[in-house]
């Protein structure tokens, strides 16, 4: 989740601060409590919204970014379990959608079974089945067609392997080793599905909650081009064609059966798509606030210039903002920086309000010491070098002598370049020469920047770098990030920008990840969250926060943290 | 004439050929995995390599550029899988020649986006181009007519503070401030002229101001040098003495006199402009030719960039070639051999 392009890949969980709705209260209409939001929502009216960047796929299977998903999720594609629009920490607690519950699971958690719900509809009136699950979930074996999208299925799901470990199964296009694939997934009765896992996932439900899990009717796939031609089960549907560069139009779905719908409110009875305007210019309609901006929306977090604007007095009561689960963090190379203590006085030195500061203040994030979100549960408060927030230079410096290298040390720093990563990288670079460091800053290309840190000829000592889990679970943060295992080959590193490779981390993850007990596994996640701090592999900065404004029209604004902090548009209302 | 037509036309193909192939060689050179972009954020590198092949992009780039070449005269089939085509012919793209490529990014054929993409950004071209021939060339002639009064030194200073602004700066104001804020342009936007022609003028509006801005501001000082040195001419004071009506004088004998050279100019500004709209296409959010080249380079869509490049270097060796071939229309004195 950390593709350069600004992206918002994936979700998390969040603290959402829901402003009260000052601007459109006093309207009398039947009373519905949106996910601890009061509101006085009601259907009808068109929602506008307007976003910088274009959905990269709209395909089910290919949806890998959180506010693509989180609309997705919301409008065209249910999911057997999904997220409730509830606030903070709350949207992160699963809840069944298409199925009846949130899963039965056998005792090692590698079955687990579901039951669909009656009344689930396509857009054209069949019932939604357990093989549309089925196939759909097959798409994402289908690599070199279904492209870019959560492989959870292809390690997770019991399909046979061949010599190089891989799933022994091409996808629903190609068929070759179709038998094997249809052993993971049984189809009892078409409401009953049941996965056989081939190993333990305590999380499992929560891994559900992806579109990449939702169903597809086989005589709707229309393979590379179904980002263009999503078949509804959800409320809304395509209304013609979605163009993947400038949007599309949602209208009702017809046969969608909202008794059959416990999350989506579905009010709007027309939801319009703009991708493309500039962030700025997003913002500047939104302030304006004219003819149809007072009906529209954005999951464009407002740029830094806007920020002071949002929050002037006039524009508080349409903005609301949100822990979007998103961490800012750095990685000392391992093998660059072998020695460990060399590694702890980078960690010690580098204050992280400065650092807060930079990215413009408590509106931007807060400062962390922990790789894992402050809205899952695997996170737990720590100060492993007792220096706080602001770190201590002198302390830093004592630790760095004691490793006995020649001072100054010279390390390279990575970051994505733009204004606010110089300002940041030069308050680091001055915190960490006080330290006895010297520092070369190397800003690179934001294009570029991950392709180039990932490549173990080309990465320096120190990188910057962002994540955030894909779904509520130290799972979704430190296998993909810490196990060398996984991410390291002779021409990248993966996501493990520190080539961090230690066995016994490794043995750790492998025996966190058999644990059934969801509990269990959480604190495991906090024990090596700690463990790759403590040994100043990862030195966490910032947790992120999201500002956004709305129309003055909106009603029930919330910030799903669940989804990364986007707009919830099962409870949005423009009446 | 025809031999020197037929040598500057291959010497065009021989130009756009050296451009493209520079162009993959170049792509190929940047710290961009386009395989990469096709797994998720979690990713192995056995879906890497295997996606590469996919994308046929394990193959040499002297392979992989023959196929673009191939596709330019024979058609081609996205993904080229017979097996897959016999099993689900719906899954195929078919690209006619001259199939200019297909691009993984956006999964359909380079001719079908820039078959929406060209008529946006010729739109904008045009309508500049009229706009800033009319603007810049009209107020160049009173200029120069009304030579060191105050209305003239007051058209000079004001077209340099206009040449002055950046395109990206102009196209903020207008857009944020003018249209957005204060609502006196219309809403940008691009809608087919064949189906609502006053909504496309009006939403091509404040794009076309953008554009020509600085272009009208060149063309006041151009026409003005042009004009007055004209009209200094023998043959205006014989037209005079023949008591011509002033503004026959001006226009007949002196602004023609002047054309030429500002015709010759406009071409390569028109080349220039088309290569060049990306910055006004993102501000105003017009998907053209240069936005979308922008976006390609970020997904690392090389088809795409391909062809954007290409656009922009045949405008520029044809209009080239056009602007040669009109100085012998124009000036008698010209001959081609």
């Amino acid at each position: 989740m950390r593709l350069a392009r600004g992206g918002v890949m994936c979700l998390a969980g969040g603290i959402v601060a829901v402003l009260a709705l000052t601007a459109c209260t006093g309207k009398s209409g039947k009373k519905e409590t949106a996910g601890g939001t009061g509101g006085d929502q009601q259907r009808g009216g068109t929602l506008y919204l307007n976003t910088s960047r274009a959905y990269t796929h709209l395909d089910p299977q290919r949806n890998y970014f959180g506010d693509a998903i989180e609309f997705e999720s919301r409008t065209l594609a249910r999911t057997l379990t999904t997220f409730p629009a509830a606030e903070g920490a709350k949207s992160t607690e699963v809840v069944p959608d298409a199925a009846t519950d949130i899963g039965t699971r056998s005792a090692d958690a590698k079955t687990w079974t579901f039951n669909l719900k009656p009344d689930l509809k396509w857009q054209d009136g069949k019932p939604v089945t357990c093989a549309d699950f089925k196939y759909g979930i097959s798409r994402t074996f289908a690599t070199d067609t279904i492209t870019a999208g959560p492989i959870y299925a292809l390690d997770y799901l019991d399909v046979p392997r061949d010599d190089k470990g891989q799933p022994a199964y091409n996808g629903p296009y190609k068929k070759d080793g179709q038998a094997g694939f249809d052993k993971s997934i049984d189809c009892p009765s078409p409401s009953k599905i049941v996965f056989h896992l081939r190993h333990p996932v305590a999380d499992f439900y929560q891994t559900l909650t992806m579109p990449a899990f939702a169903a597809v009717r086989q005589d709707k796939d229309t393979g590379g081009k179904y980002d263009s031609s999503v078949f509804s089960d959800g409320p809304y549907m395509i209304q013609g064609k979605w163009d993947p560069v400038r949007g599309g139009t949602l209208v009702r779905n017809p046969n969608w059966v909202a008794s059959s719908d416990t999350v989506r409110k579905a009010y709007p009875d027309k939801i319009v798509v703009t991708f493309g305007d500039t962030a700025e210019t997003v913002y500047q309609k939104l302030e304006a606030n004219n003819g149809q901006q007072k009906n529209a929306v954005t999951t464009t977090a407002a740029p830094p210039p806007a920020i002071p604007t949002v929050l002037s007095g006039q524009m508080q009561s349409r903005s609301a903002s949100v822990t979007d689960g998103y961490i800012n963090y750095l990685s000392v190379n391992v093998v660059k920086v072998p020695d460990k203590q060399i590694r702890q006085a980078i960690a010690m030195a580098v204050d992280r309000n400065a650092y807060v500061t930079a990215w413009g203040g408590s509106a931007a994030g807060a400062p962390t010491n922990s790789l894992i979100s402050p809205l899952l549960k695997a996170y737990t408060k720590y100060d492993p070098f007792g220096v706080g927030d602001k770190g201590d230079p002198a302390k830093a410096k004592a630790v760095l002598q004691a490793a006995g290298v020649k001072l100054p040390y010279k390390i390279t720093y990575q970051y994505s370049k733009d204004n606010t990563q110089d300002k940041a990288a030069t308050n680091i670079k001055s915190e960490l020469e006080a330290a006895g460091f010297q520092v070369t800053l190397d800003g690179l290309n934001p294009d570029t920047y991950y392709d180039v840190v990932a490549n173990p000829k080309q990465t320096a000592d120190v990188t910057w770098a962002r994540w955030a889990a894909d779904y509520p679970s130290g799972s979704a943060v430190i296998p993909p990030l810490m196990d060398g295992r996984i991410n390291i080959s002779a021409d990248t590193l993966g996501n493990d920008q520190a080539a961090y490779n230690d066995p016994s981390a490794n043995k750790a993850i492998d025996n966190a990840l058999a644990l059934t007990d969801d509990a269990a596994q959480q604190q495991a996640w906090t024990a090596l969250d700690q463990r790759v701090v403590k040994e100043g592999v990862i030195v966490p900065m910032m947790a992120d926060k999201s500002l956004y404004l709305y129309g003055s029209n909106v009603k029930g604004f919330l910030l799903n943290a669940a989804f990364g902090g986007f707009v919830d548009l099962a409870v949005a209302a423009v009446r | 004439m025809l031999a020197y037509v037929v040598r500057r036309c291959a010497a065009i193909v021989v130009m756009l050929v050296a451009v493209s192939l520079m162009t993959y060689v170049l792509f190929f050179a940047i710290p961009r995995d386009p395989a990469r972009l096709t797994c998720g954020k979690v990713c192995t590198p056995e879906l890497i390599s295997q996606n590469r092949h996919a994308l046929g992009l394990d193959r040499s780039i002297a392979v992989q550029y023959g196929d673009f070449l191939k596709g330019l005269v024979v058609s081609r089939d996205f993904p080229d899988d017979a097996e897959l085509k016999r099993t689900h012919p719906e899954l195929i793209t078919h690209c006619h020649a001259p199939c200019l490529g297909y691009s993984p990014s956006q999964q359909t054929t380079i001719n079908n986006i820039m078959g929406r993409a060209a008529p946006v950004t010729l739109s904008l071209t045009i309508g500049a181009l009229v706009l800033w021939i009319l603007v810049g060339v009209g107020l160049g002639v009173i200029s120069a007519v009304r030579r060191g009064t105050v209305l003239d030194k007051l058209l000079l200073g004001v077209s340099l503070i206009g040449y002055s602004f950046p395109t990206f700066f102009v196209g903020l104001i207008l857009y944020d401030i003018v249209s957005v804020k204060y609502g006196l342009l219309p809403e940008p936007g691009y809608v087919s002229p064949g189906s609502d022609p006053i909504g496309w003028a009006s939403g091509m509006l404040a794009p076309w101001i953008t554009l020509a801005l600085a272009y009208s501001a060149l063309y006041v000082r151009l026409t003005r040098a042009k004009m007055l040195d004209s009209m200094s001419g023998d043959y205006i004071r014989t037209a005079r003495a023949k008591g011509l009506p002033g503004h026959r004088v001006v226009l007949k004998h002196g602004l023609r006199a002047s054309l030429p050279p500002i015709i010759t100019i406009a071409g390569l500004d028109i080349a220039g402009v088309l290569g060049a709209t990306a910055i006004t296409e993102q501000v105003f959010n017009l998907n053209g030719v240069g936005s979308t080249v922008i976006a390609a380079v970020k997904d690392a869509d090389l088809p795409i960039i391909v062809v954007g490049v290409l656009i922009a270097a045949t405008a520029v060796v044809v209009l080239n070639f056009v602007v040669d071939l009109l100085y012998a229309a124009i000036d008698p004195k010209v001959r081609y051999t």
